[in-house]
């Protein structure tokens, strides 16, 4: 498929679901009337439910999305490993307990930007580990026992506080939080995490030739005249600043940041630098359309979106680890 | 001159690799890298394409001091061609190929008709042409080394230091590669490649540098370089030395 018309298409999708987004829940809101109603009578129930209901949580599902694939396809480009995502090697549980320290303590009530802070010091620290642990060229099986380590001694951290929490309600939000959600976000939500998330893309900008150059091993790409070490700075600091504020605002979405650019890889040929928007594209999509898909799915109490993610992507990635055996014989 | 090293000397976790080396590229000259494994040849290559740094010495490219080049213009003049490089993704031969022009775009150019040009005209010229929609993935082993030599080539460097390009290849394409190697290195360019088969080094090259343990033993003409004693000397090999229109060495027996 041709590049463009595969952005043109990606593109389209996400319009299409961010609108759908806007439109579906307990109370179907026919998106023209209800814009209509919304710039003529601000207050109206109408209004209300689009304004501070939907767009806010349409808004954060598209820049959670777009950060988790675009952080997926920079940290895989990077350590030239299909199986590297910050999910799967730990750097979204390190933010995970950066935020959970915060809100088991409460200190957020007092300083909003302590939750995004130290979710992003979390996320810093984590990476910063997998390279230090990894080194230089990251083999699968390093990769993926550093993951496993790092995300089991987060998980173990996690737990002691969800242990300690004062009260069962307060263990509650902890662990709904845990599992990745978007319901009940503001905007004001939405405008903490927006800089951080716009910093972390920026870094990202004009690194396509450096993962290219990658491809063919990290000596041969400073011969090409990349900075590796400043590139992988790069990508360390964009991870660490928009997943930092995106698992602040809405918890560990799983599996988006490893299945995303592994299922659109081959339709922009392997290229690790088309692969960046593409991901980006295609990480919105599928937020928003888990999030579309827990609001429509019948249950009793609300289904969090990081589950879906999670039930959908495990199975994917299983079949995905079949089907390359079977490539490679 | 395009690369002037003078008493190079590097180690690594306490042990010397590489002690008191000095060698010089002259335009149009191809140098070959001999001595049994161990010797440092890949060693010292990965110093001169700027891997690495040396503890003692110093490397000149075209006169200036290699640490002093900026990255991007380095990779314009110089190419290094890595012993059975890696190829990560299974991108296809002619976008392989294509990575050996980034030295020359800026972060958002994307190939130009001169970049076209010069990646053709290599595919073309290391045989290629054939397998460039290709994945690079499925190629086989000479096929592969020939994609990565002419990743290598598409940059039209100065300098080419290729370590051991001819490993994989069958006979045919030996000859071919090296008559492309000793090809390039006329007019402005040079070239230095680790080799093994020292009847084709003696056929193609120049100047040969016989590494033993991180030393150089021996340097000059090929005739100068290999003769009996020295090869039994280095390589504890006796061998049967003759020199025509085309040289032949061959192994014996190893020395007792």
């Amino acid at each position: 498929m041709r590049y463009s018309l595969l952005v043109a298409l990606l593109s389209a999708l996400v319009l299409t679901l961010f609108i759908s987004s806007l439109m579906i829940g307990r109370n179907p809101l026919p998106i023209w009337q209800a814009a209509q109603a919304s710039l003529h009578d601000t207050s109206s129930i109408v209004a209300i439910i689009l304004t501070e209901i939907r767009l806010p949580r349409a808004l954060i599902g598209l820049s959670v999305g777009a950060t988790l694939g675009l952080c997926g396809a920079a940290m895989q480009g990077l350590l030239r490993n299909p199986l590297a995502s910050p999910d799967l090697i730990g750097s979204a549980s390190g933010a995970a307990l950066g935020a959970i320290i915060v809100l088991y303590y409460g200190w957020q009530a007092n300083f909003s930007y302590l939750l995004p802070l130290a979710s992003m010091v979390g996320a810093l620290l984590t990476t910063l580990l997998i390279f230090v642990l990894t080194g230089r060229s990251a083999g699968i099986t390093t990769l993926i026992l550093a993951g496993v380590a790092i995300n089991a001694l987060m998980g173990a951290m996690m737990s002691l506080l969800l242990n300690l929490a004062p009260s069962p309600y307060a263990m509650r939000e902890l662990v709904l939080w845990t599992l990745g959600d978007l319901t009940d976000r503001s905007m004001d939500d939405f405008w903490l995490m927006l800089p951080f998330t716009v910093l972390g893309w920026l870094l990202l900008l004009g690194i396509g030739h450096g993962l290219r150059a990658l491809s063919l091993g990290e000596q041969t790409a400073s011969t090409l005249g990349v900075q590796t070490l400043w590139l992988r700075w790069r990508i360390l600091l964009a991870i660490a600043f928009a997943l930092g504020a995106a698992v602040a605002t809405t918890g560990m979405i799983g599996f988006v940041g490893l299945v995303v650019p592994h299922l659109l890889r081959p339709l922009v040929q392997y290229d690790p630098a088309r692969l960046l928007p593409v991901s980006a594209l295609g990480g919105a999509a599928l937020v928003l359309a888990a999030d579309i898909g827990v609001r429509l799915i019948p249950s009793e109490s609300t289904l969090q979106v990081g589950v879906l993610t999670a039930l959908v992507g495990a199975p994917f990635f299983l079949h995905l680890i079949l089907r390359s055996r079977y490539e490679q014989i | 001159m395009l690369i002037h090293a003078h008493n190079l000397s590097f180690s690594y976790a306490q042990q010397t690799v590489l002690d008191d080396i000095s060698l010089s590229l002259q335009a149009g000259q191809l140098i070959g890298l001999i001595g049994p494994n161990g010797a440092s040849k890949s060693t010292l290559l990965k110093l001169l394409a700027g891997l690495y740094k040396p503890q003692q010495g110093d490397i000149q490219l075209l006169g200036k001091p290699l640490s002093a080049w900026p990255a991007r213009e380095r990779g314009r003049v110089l190419a290094w061609l890595e012993q059975q490089g890696a190829i990560h993704w299974p991108l296809s031969v002619e976008r392989l190929v294509a990575l050996g022009r980034l030295p020359h775009l800026t972060p958002w150019q994307t190939i130009s008709a001169v970049d076209e040009a010069a990646i053709e005209h290599t595919l073309e010229a290391t045989n290629v042409l054939h397998l460039r929609k290709r994945s690079a993935q499925t190629l086989s082993g000479g096929e592969r080394s020939r994609v990565l030599l002419a990743r290598a080539l598409a940059g039209q460097p100065r300098v080419l230091l290729a370590d051991e390009p001819i490993a994989m290849l069958d006979l045919a394409h030996q000859l071919q590669i090296m008559q492309l190697l000793r090809d390039i290195a006329q007019g402005e360019a040079g070239v230095i490649v680790v080799l093994h088969d020292l009847s084709l080094a003696a056929r193609y090259c120049d100047q040969l540098y016989l590494l033993q343990q991180g030393r150089v033993v021996a340097q000059g003409t090929p005739p100068q370089v290999l003769t009996e004693a020295l090869l039994r000397k280095v390589y504890g090999v006796e061998c049967a030395i003759q020199w025509g229109h085309i040289p032949s060495i061959t192994a014996l027996y190893p020395v007792p």
